[in-house]
């Protein structure tokens, strides 16, 4: 289960892991767990794909869909952890352009 | 960001969506007509059009034209679906939707401003009765204006260099790679297995955000380069072959110009999209292949249709006809030098040919089929009969013939007008056609045909017709003739009224069942046009309006002909022949008729103008003996003073033998008539470059524009049409009189016919010659008189069998007997009328010699003999010479109708 982990040196951020592979069968469940999380106040949300190793099409909408929310309430967001072939398929949906992505 | 979406590829966007909407029009028409019963194939090509419109709308941000796209889209999607009909109320909706979409297009910046709520109530009625709420399909569709690529210069000159195709490729995360069981990794190693993506984007707008990401379908935009071609492009990246779609080259390249080279940077910041193109929505079918800079053709060279601007092609058109005239002068220039200097020939063939082929080329970029003006009537005609509660059905035939693109836009105002009227006026009420005995249901029948290289366009109703008598008594009412021109006027001239200025108002048309508003409108731009309107019609069967047009009106051949020191073109699709009439044979075919010049022809009359006398040109001739050029004082070339003698040599300077004054007659066509133009000189046929006149001379009815010469020189271009009208030429006084001339030569040849007869001649007594039409002869036989028996007071012979009464002449006339001592007679058997030519013939007439059988042509005297069966008498071969009908004769004598025995 997914949880919001605000980072314990700026608690202003509120990072968001992945919990695993971001595909069909678990992103109702992320997507619930990453609205809960942004319940709390936030300058920034960092989303965490260091236990992802798998990105589907529907991954990709709910990162995009947390994106912008981010973007809605004003908040800051980026992603961190992505692997090499998530990192080639971000760049070919020109994610890099929307937002910070971090390599893993 | 290097936007494409400038001004130029709107105008794109809103001329491909206009086509759209007149393209799916005879479709939703097809929709109402059949029902249910529609084809998907119909209903999915409405539906493909309205929602291209959409898609490109959402990309331009026009929100009006978007929303009310999307409604029209969403209720076709349900009729596709086969969960709405297309009832008449729906479609109602949709037609109006189509009206208001064009009326947005109109002023495309200005469309939001375009009332549309009524439309939008109407087909959201439609929705919300399917449980379909539109507010909600179109949720998360944030107020989008343009996205576009991030254009790499160097990469995508590189691919270009390299010979590839650059594509814009959509890939819909759902549908395209999730239900294909494709993960994103391996749609990106597809893409680069067979090409170069070279940018992409999500439209990120599209999303809401965390609440309903899910139900999305993102596109995902790639700038694509490959050496494949589009299908096969789309078959690499397994997309359907529609979200593949080719860019123009040289909008690239024109767009790369004008981008500055930059180095490639990263884009760490997430700066907020600048716009969202529209979203896809709930709508599987959602495809962005109207993307407008998405349209182009593959690449250059290929054989894929190409959005070319009109004024460019004007611009060609008008630089084509300069090279003609450059050409023309060209080769006039040097013709002289061909001998001179080698290969000189052949040169000058070449440019020559090169040259018309270019231009033709050119033309042909400008052609367009009439079916973009025909296809805009049914739809027309649909919502006349509606208003008038008529029942008329339009028929198209000939959609595909393609005319230049100005003519065609021309002709829609004057159609319109024909069309309308046709409806209005023309086509009767069902209880009036049942009535009448006609189908209930009016046809109206658009047919575009080529005809002597002009086409012709013609308008055929079955209604009511245009009855001649009433349309006389209005234009006579209105003093558009005189009663007494009235009663010379013939059925034709008296309908084609309905094109006299003043004829056409409102309640004049509506008393004369038929034509009228705005007919001469109608004629005066045909005319414009370089073309001719006609009018047939029959009381009761209905009208048939012909427009006769030009194929173009730029650069048209010509012949050049001269009037003194002046040259002239007369167009060639005017010209039927070329006559030449010697001096000497004027006086026998150029005759007057009415006061006024008409040339026999072929039988026909043929009425001639003399161009120097319409033109207001004085004439001149060439002096025989001199050959002085002098004042032409002859009022007539129809002289027709005797030669001073027949057999006298011609006096010398006698123009009407002197070969110098040949006549030169142009026939020219005007519609249905022909006349002859009688000019001084026949130069060649050129191809002319057509110069629009100056205002000055607008309005002259004799020239429809002019062009330059080969020499340079400026000359006018005639009216064939306008030089008739000019003349005052009356082509009906002249049916007439080969109408009576008709007459005359069949009563004629009637009573030669009456006098030519065939005749047998022969004598009875020595001397007396009689004559007897062959026809009324079966047979002649000749009988020795030891074969004549005498039974009472009669004569017989055997005769097959039978005994065969005679009859001698002397004892019915008043003429001498035969003679006594001949040993051998003939006998005239006649025909009995009505009679087989195997019975039993009533009696012989008994003669001494046959003289001849021989066709003589008499008029027939009163004789002084007395007796029956006498027709008259007549001089043959120089003798006197009675004619006899041999059956009155056996009836005198009691032989006919079996009373022989």
């Amino acid at each position: 289960m997914p949880s919001t982990n605000p980072s314990s040196n700026d608690p202003v951020t509120l990072r968001i892991p992945s919990g695993g592979n971001l595909v069909a069968s678990t992103v109702e469940a992320r997507r619930k767990a990453a609205m809960e999380a942004l319940a709390a106040p936030c300058a920034e949300a960092v989303l965490d794909l260091a236990e992802a190793e798998v990105v589907d099409s529907l991954g990709i909408t709910l990162i995009l869909g947390l994106f912008k929310t981010c973007q809605q309430r004003k908040i800051g967001f980026r992603v961190e952890g992505a692997n090499a072939d998530l990192m080639r398929v971000f760049k070919l949906f020109s994610l890099p352009k929307l937002f910070p992505i971090v390599e893993r | 960001m290097t936007s494409l979406a400038d001004e130029s590829i709107i105008a794109d966007f809103v001329a491909e969506s206009r086509e759209h909407l007149s393209t799916i029009e005879p479709d939703l028409l097809a929709m109402e007509d059949l029902g249910a019963k529609v084809s998907q194939e119909v209903i999915n090509r409405v539906f493909r059009a309205i929602h291209s419109l959409k898609g490109g709308a959402g990309f331009f941000a026009f929100e009006a034209l978007k929303k009310l796209s999307h409604a029209m889209e969403s209720v076709l999607m349900l009729v596709r679906d086969g969960k709405l009909h297309p009832t008449p109320d729906l479609m109602d909706s949709l037609f109006t939707g189509v009206d208001r979409l064009r009326a947005m297009l109109d002023d495309i910046h200005a469309s939001d401003a375009v009332p549309c709520a009524k439309e939008l109530a109407g087909l959201e009625a439609i929705l919300s009765g399917q449980g379909v709420d539109l507010t909600e399909t179109v949720k998360g569709r944030a107020k989008g204006t343009k996205r576009d690529f991030d254009l790499d210069a160097e990469g995508v000159r590189s691919a270009l260099r390299r010979g590839m195709n650059i594509y814009r490729a959509i890939a819909y995360l759902h549908r395209d790679l999730k239900d294909q069981g494709m993960a994103p990794l391996q749609f990106l190693n597809n893409a680069l297995s067979v090409g170069t993506c070279l940018d992409a984007f999500i439209d990120v707008e599209a999303i809401a955000g965390l609440e309903s990401c899910l139900e999305e379908d993102l596109p995902v935009t790639l700038l694509f380069a490959s050496v494949l071609e589009p299908d096969l492009a789309a078959l690499a990246l397994k997309l359907p072959v529609e979200q593949v779609k080719a860019l123009e080259v040289k909008a690239l390249k024109d767009k790369l110009k004008a981008k500055p080279a930059k180095p490639p940077e990263a884009a760490p910041a997430p700066p907020p999209p600048e716009e969202a193109q529209a979203a896809p929505g709930s709508d599987p079918e959602d495809r962005p292949e109207d993307r407008p800079e998405a349209r182009g053709s593959a690449k250059e060279g290929g054989n894929e249709t190409l959005r070319v601007r009109v004024d460019l092609l004007t611009n060609l058109m008008n630089l084509a006809g300069e090279l003609v005239l450059g050409r023309n002068q060209l080769v006039r220039a040097i013709t002289e030098y061909r001998n001179e200097i080698p290969g000189l020939g052949a040169i000058l063939q070449n440019v020559n040919q090169v040259t018309t082929e270019m231009q033709e080329g050119i033309m042909q970029t400008r052609m367009q089929p009439i079916g973009t003006v025909f296809n805009r009537f049914p739809r027309i005609i649909r919502d006349m009969s509606r208003q008038l509660g008529k029942q008329i059905e339009v028929r198209i035939e000939g959609a595909e013939v393609e005319l230049d693109k100005s003519i065609v836009e021309m002709l829609v105002d004057p159609l319109t007008h024909i069309i309308r009227n046709c409806a209005d006026h023309a086509i009767e009420g069902p209880a009036e056609r049942k009535k009448a005995r006609k189908n209930p249901t009016g046809v109206i029948h658009l047919h575009a045909y080529h005809e002597g290289g002009q086409i012709n366009i013609a308008v055929r109703d079955d209604g009511r017709g245009i009855d001649s008598r009433k349309v006389l008594e209005k234009a006579v009412a209105k003093g558009l003739v005189t009663p007494a021109r009235a009663a010379e006027m013939t059925e034709r001239e008296i309908v084609h009224l309905v094109f006299a200025p003043g004829f056409s108002t409102a309640e004049t048309v509506s008393d004369i069942s038929g034509r009228g508003v705005g007919m001469d409108v109608v004629r005066t731009n045909v005319e414009k046009l370089g073309g001719h309107v006609e009018m047939e019609t029959e009381v009761g069967l209905g009208t048939t309006v012909r427009l006769r047009l030009p194929l173009t009106l730029a650069i048209i051949p010509s012949m050049i002909v001269g009037v003194a020191d002046h040259r002239f073109a007369i167009p060639q699709v005017n010209v039927v022949e070329f006559v030449w009439v010697k001096a000497s044979e004027a006086a026998q075919r150029i005759e007057q008729v009415q006061g006024a010049l008409v040339l026999r022809l072929r039988d026909k009359l043929l009425p001639l103008v003399r161009l120097a006398d319409v033109l207001g040109i004085p004439r001149v001739y060439k002096d025989p003996a001199t050959g002085e050029t002098l004042p032409d004082r002859r009022i007539s070339i129809a002289d027709r003073r005797e030669a001073e003698s027949a057999e006298a040599p011609p006096r010398e300077g006698d123009r009407r033998e002197d070969w110098r004054t040949d006549h030169n007659i142009i026939v020219l066509r005007v519609g249905k008539n022909q006349y002859g133009v009688i000019v001084d000189e026949l130069f060649d046929i050129e191809e002319i470059v057509v110069k629009p006149l100056s205002s000055f001379i607008q309005g002259t009815k004799c020239f429809s524009g002019a062009t330059i010469l080969g020499d340079g020189r400026v000359i006018m271009i005639l009216d064939a049409g306008g030089l008739s009208t000019a003349a005052l030429l009356h082509f009906s006084d002249l049916q007439a009189e080969e109408l009576r001339r008709a007459e005359e030569e069949k009563r004629s040849a009637a009573l030669k016919a009456s006098r030519r007869r065939s005749v047998i001649l022969f004598e009875a007594a020595s001397g007396e010659r009689f004559a007897v039409p062959q026809d009324h002869v079966l047979r002649l036989e000749r009988i020795l008189r030891s074969r004549i028996e005498l039974i009472g007071e009669r004569e017989y012979i055997e005769y097959r069998g039978e005994g065969l009464p005679l009859v001698r002449l002397d004892r019915h006339l008043e003429v001498r007997p035969l003679e006594g001592g001949l040993q051998e007679y003939f006998l005239v058997i006649p025909k009995i009328p009505g009679q087989d030519s195997t019975a039993r013939p009533p009696a012989g007439i008994l003669i001494s010699e046959i003289l001849d059988a021989l066709d003589v042509e008499v008029e027939l005297k009163k004789v002084e003999v007395r007796g029956p069966g006498l027709l008259g008498s007549a001089v043959v071969q120089d003798h006197l010479t009675l004619f006899l009908d041999p059956v009155d004769l056996l009836r005198a004598a009691g032989l006919m109708g079996g009373d022989a025995a």
